[in-house]
């Protein structure tokens, strides 16, 4: 199983001074897979996703990708090798189009920044990889609106469509219903079981029933830890996970 | 070089490294506190000179024009904070430069319809005239070790004020977070007023107590705001443990680098670029510490 | 579409108007004109930082001044030198220093970049003030003035008009290169840069590089400027590195309208022109135009052009 796994992390920990936001956490993401993180806030899940996608650098262990080690990579340096992330607090190119967001993505995965003369849209593949991630989310109708004027829900389709035209080989999602309504939550559910069949996606995620809908392994953390690790019900079960976490909300 | 010209080349980079870190802590109070680069920072160091030359004139006494010109400063400030400073708060860095920048102009101007754009020496104050002597060979003006003396005060007062006061806790409080600040019912825009008019007096006390030394001019205050840029930069943005570190570091090549004499392969490097090498030092902080010395990364 | 091809008009339109202007001028005007020119392109290289890329530097002149002194340095005492040979010096020397500054002031970022490109710019203001290499606080002349041979025609444009002529073929080159650049995959990346370079390093940008180019190739135009700048005056001095006239050129683009193509030409224009109308009628001229710097920046975030853009877009609605 560890030998297919799309990203790997080994015994990784993350020190803020003294404190220890993450502890000795191993983690798989294999393909075709969604690996959910659940746990209390302050539990670690999101600097778990910024060690893995390199917005902080690990105090200890390795992360893989395939055979490859990255954790003393850039975060630019991870995203070429296929590391695609959203993130809790939306983050995206507010006064550019839909399409603009993307297309820079997609530039970025075509390698295509450094050419100085020809017009940026005369280039055919990076175009249809932009317009690839706006239908993945289904947005095209409004693919020429400034993302800025979107509503919340919308935005945060376009923080994953952004990351899906890096053409990534693992989503990292970090708490992608943030602040969502029912519907829209239902939305991004959807999407995300479909994109299932083509990425191994890691999610971190507080809507307890979202998880249960997704997820294909479930790990909770408490203070920085893994306490368990398995199948989504098997977890459910375990009597340590009810009483930090389960059992709470 | 022989012993007593090292003791008073050292004693002169100490008193202009002190110098230094009053303006820039100024500089780096106001944009550590208030978020404003504010680069007519220099002009209130020249006006603070040329506001001790008219006050010298009219006034029989030293302390008093201090005092009044202290007073005059912070009047100064208060009003620019209101008429000006206080729009920019929500405005990004660029603005803040236009519109200091704009303020650059006005006050060179004022100073040029005001005072001309002659250079005047102003005399030291009488009871600080004369030199001691240090050893049998070797004497200092009393003025400047009166100039190392102040700052120092200076200083610690500053750092008193901000550790361990009522205010200084609120300017700590405003720095780290403006707006639960206000939720806490703290005046901020006071605060900001009072710092800025700080800033404000403290270059122009600087400029003060200067003007004996280094005479005044027109350029007096673009100079030091250049120099106390690289003080911020090599300290730390918002940094005062910095600003002082920094200020004496600058102090000390500045000084240095003007009497030493350096050769690298038979080319002269010092004095003849004694004026870059502050700017070397700074490039070479760079280098290693993007953030400066104390600055966070 | 329409608005395209009204967009090609009008630039035709001031081209038009550029190039009758020798014809019915007089010297004065022609002189000034190209003082203008030369501040366009310069101001138009520091908009690509700023305005673009969002870098806000003090210390452009840095480049533009080291140009005019390699012109200086390389140019013989007794004839002008090539006038192609100077210019690719000029130029390409402006952006080898704009690639070694970059690499170190590029580290930093916000009010940190702005007092850093400002000290470094004054580095180089002291090495060419305090030094004899040329002719320390006075500067020096350029005796003979760089010599262009075309077929059968050549000038050292000592002629006002030539010069002219000059100055707005390189301004016209000048604006076109940048909306070339601009709407290049490079151009795009660095305005994305600007919008949010966070997120652009995590899709997978090396910004610090992207930065470090558009950092080199707006010195390298701020070095055409100054070459320009050196041959109109015959002379260059320290003063042309100095903060001051950072300062000034930055003010330019940030009066013109930052991030738009015809802002710093729009900024130049008028600044210059208000300048020389306060001259006329004052001594205290430097006063009226920080006076009209600082309700810009009370009142004009977006310069002048963006105040056209805003009726412009309130009109449709």
């Amino acid at each position: 199983m560890t030998q297919l796994a799309v990203l790997r992390a080994k015994k990784i920990s993350k020190h803020f001074g003294g404190l220890v936001a993450v502890s000795n956490v191993s983690i798989d993401c294999p393909p075709r897979e969604i690996h959910a993180v659940i746990g209390p806030n302050g539990a670690g899940k999101s600097t778990l996703i910024n060690l893995l996608s390199g917005d902080l650098r690990t105090t200890a262990g390795e992360i893989y990708i395939g055979e490859e080690r990255i954790d003393r990579m850039s975060v630019s340096q991870k995203s070429k090798l296929g590391i695609g992330r959203t993130y809790q607090r939306t983050n995206i190119f507010p006064n550019l189009s839909l399409f603009e967001n993307c297309f820079l993505a997609a530039q970025a995965y075509h390698g295509t920044s450094l050419r100085f003369f020809k017009g940026a849209r005369a280039y055919v593949d990076v175009r249809d990889t932009a317009r690839m991630a706006i239908e993945k989310v289904d947005l095209q109708s409004i693919s020429n609106r400034l993302v800025g004027t979107l509503s919340h829900g919308e935005q945060r389709q376009v923080e994953i469509a952004i990351a899906l035209a890096t053409k990534p080989k693992i989503l990292l999602l970090d708490e992608p219903l943030a602040g969502m309504g029912a519907e829209e939550s239902e939305n991004i559910i959807n999407l995300l079981s479909e994109l299932k069949s083509e990425y191994a996606m890691l999610l971190v995620e507080h809507d307890i029933n979202a998880i249960f809908a997704l997820a294909d392994r479930l790990t909770v953390m408490v203070d920085g830890e893994v306490i368990d690790c398995g199948l989504p019900n098997d977890v459910r079960e375990n009597p340590k996970v009810q009483e930090a976490y389960l059992g709470e909300s | 070089m022989d012993f007593p010209t090292l003791s008073i080349q050292l004693l002169n980079a100490l008193q202009y490294g002190l110098l230094l870190f009053l303006v820039a802590s100024g500089l780096t109070l106001i944009f550590g506190i208030m978020g404003i680069i504010n680069i007519a920072h220099g002009s209130f160091y020249m006006l603070g000179a040329y506001i001790a030359w008219s006050l010298a004139g009219a006034l029989n006494g030293f302390w008093l024009s201090l005092l009044l010109g202290v007073a005059l400063t912070l009047i100064l400030g208060i009003a620019l904070e209101w008429l000006f400073i206080r729009h920019l708060y929500d405005k990004n860095h660029l603005q803040q430069v236009l519109m200091t920048y704009g303020l650059i102009l006005i006050f060179s101007e004022m100073r040029s319809i005001l005072w001309g754009d002659d250079v005047y020496s102003l005399a030291i104050p009488e009871f600080l005239e004369g030199s001691i002597a240090l050893t049998e060979s070797l004497n200092y003006p009393i003025y400047r070790i009166w100039i190392s003396g102040v700052c120092v005060l200076l200083a610690l007062g500053m750092y008193y004020l901000i550790r361990h006061t009522r205010l200084g806790m609120m300017i700590r409080a405003g720095e780290s977070n403006r707006r639960m600040t206000q939720a806490l019912g703290i005046n901020i825009n006071l605060i900001f007023r009072f710092v800025f008019a700080l800033g404000v007096s403290l270059a122009a006390f600087s400029g003060m107590i200067s003007a004996p030394v280094s005479s005044v001019f027109p350029g007096m205050g673009n100079q030091i705001l250049i120099l106390s840029f690289v003080v911020v930069v090599i300290g730390g943005l918002g940094s005062i443990k910095g600003a002082m570190l920094a200020a004496l570091l600058v102090g000390l090549i500045d000084t240095f680098g003007k009497i030493v004499e350096l050769r690298v392969l038979g080319v002269p490097i010092l004095p003849e670029l004694a004026g870059m090498s502050v700017f070397l030092l700074m490039a070479v902080i760079l280098i290693f510490r993007p953030q400066g010395i104390f600055g966070k990364a | 579409m329409r608005d395209r091809v009204s967009k090609v008009f009008l630039f035709s339109f001031a081209v038009i108007i550029f190039l009758m202007l020798p014809l019915v001028a007089d010297r004065f005007y022609v002189q000034f004109a190209s003082k203008i020119l030369v501040m366009i392109i310069f101001a138009s290289s520091l908009n690509l930082l700023v305005g673009y890329c969002g870098l806000v530097s003090l210390g452009h002149a840095a480049f533009f001044g080291f140009s005019g002194y390699i012109l200086a340095l390389i140019s013989p005492t007794e004839a002008g030198v090539n006038f192609m040979l100077g210019l690719l010096a000029s130029v390409l020397g402006a952006a080898c220093l704009a690639a070694i500054i970059g690499s170190l002031v590029i580290r930093t970022k916000g009010i940190f970049f702005i007092m850093a490109t400002l000290a470094f710019g004054e580095m180089l203001f002291y090495f060419f003030h305090d030094t004899n290499l040329a002719g320390g606080s006075d500067g020096i002349y350029i005796n003979h003035r760089p010599v262009l041979d075309l077929v059968s025609f050549s000038t050292d444009f000592s002629n006002a008009n030539h010069f002219y002529f000059l100055a707005l073929i390189s301004t016209i080159i000048t604006i076109v290169f940048l909306r070339i650049l601009l709407k290049s995959p490079f151009g795009k990346t660095i305005v994305g840069i600007h919008i949010n370079e966070h997120r652009m390093r995590a899709i997978g940008y090396e910004t610090y590089l992207h930065k470090l180019i558009c950092f080199v190739i707006a010195g390298g135009l701020a070095g055409l400027a100054g070459f320009l700048s050196a041959i109109q005056f015959g002379a260059v001095n320290p003063e042309m590195m100095g903060w001051h006239l950072s300062g000034h050129v930055l003010m330019m683009v940030i009066f013109g309208g930052l991030g738009t193509l015809t802002g710093p030409a729009l900024g130049a224009f008028s600044l210059m022109v208000l300048e020389e109308c306060f001259q006329v009628t004052t001594k205290h001229w430097q006063l009226m135009i920080g006076i009209v710097i600082v309700v810009v920046a009370l009142g004009l975030p977006k310069g002048i052009a963006g105040f056209f853009q805003r009726t412009k877009s309130e009109e449709r609605g």
